[in-house]
């Protein structure tokens, strides 16, 4: 059975404050979702050289770069740059048309930072940043 | 979205001079040629933009009548392809010629708006 590979504009993160509709970010050239383990190492005498390795946490971030723009469907670079501070409700979803590829990862996060680059070059856009830490355990649902 | 730049070009430079994209169809001076350079930003939902650059050769037969083309080409660019879904730069316009032709070559950076 061969492979399918994702791509990556069928995923897309969308957010939401309170009981709002989520809605996905305008522009977003592309936003990565990390999921990093803090491990605590120990060793005791007993172990015999071989160092014991354990999860103890697990951080889930996101970070999406974007073209700065508006539309009224998407939330848009005010939308965007207010969120800096506030906990806010997620759905990464993996939409693919090949069955057992999709699903969703969603969750709540808190936005921690919002940075955005204006240069004068009429030829380059004003393009943002935005980062996001997930905050409990996300939860992962598979497309049926 | 797909790329209408040229075409847009064509129906800004009607009137001019005779514009053929890549290669002349004519011998028949005066004439145009253009060649496009475009890249795509894609974002998530489609493409966001087309944009690149934009070389256009204009040929006449006098020096005088390549430099009216021209101007009149700046105009026609400045006035139809700033704002809406196009925009338009230029970045450079130089001059020369050989024993059959004179040439101006303008240079722009060139940009369509999804």
């Amino acid at each position: 059975m061969a492979t399918t590979e994702h791509t990556g504009y069928n995923t897309v993160l969308k957010l939401a404050e309170g009981s709002e509709t989520k809605k996905a970010l305008v522009g977003v050239t592309s936003d990565t979702f990390a999921r990093q383990a803090n491990v605590k190492t120990s060793i005791t005498k007993t172990d015999a050289g071989s160092k014991r390795v354990k999860a103890t946490t697990i951080d889930d971030t996101f970070t999406v770069s974007g073209v700065c723009g508006y539309d009224s469907t998407l939330l848009s670079r005010f939308d965007i740059m207010q969120l800096v501070g506030k906990t806010v409700a997620f759905e990464y979803v993996i939409t693919e048309a090949t069955a057992g590829g999709g699903g969703t990862v969603s969750g709540s996060a808190l936005v921690t930072g919002y940075s955005e680059d204006t240069p004068a070059d009429p030829e380059t856009d004003a393009t943002y940043s935005l980062n996001l830490q997930v905050t409990g355990t996300p939860a992962f649902t598979a497309a049926s | 979205m797909n790329e209408s730049i040229g075409n847009k070009l064509a129906q800004v430079l009607d009137g001019i001079c005779p514009v053929f994209e890549n290669e002349a169809g004519t011998q028949h001076l005066p004439y145009a040629v253009y060649t496009l350079d475009t890249e795509p930003t894609y974002v998530k939902g489609g493409t966001s933009k087309i944009a690149g650059t934009l070389m256009l050769y204009i040929y006449a037969r006098t020096a005088a009548d390549a430099l009216a083309i021209r101007q009149s080409v700046e105009s026609a660019i400045a006035t139809n392809m700033q704002g809406g879904q196009y925009r338009s730069k230029l970045r450079s316009a130089t001059s020369d010629n050989d024993d059959e032709s004179y040439m101006q070559t303008l240079e722009y950076f060139i940009a369509q708006i999804a």
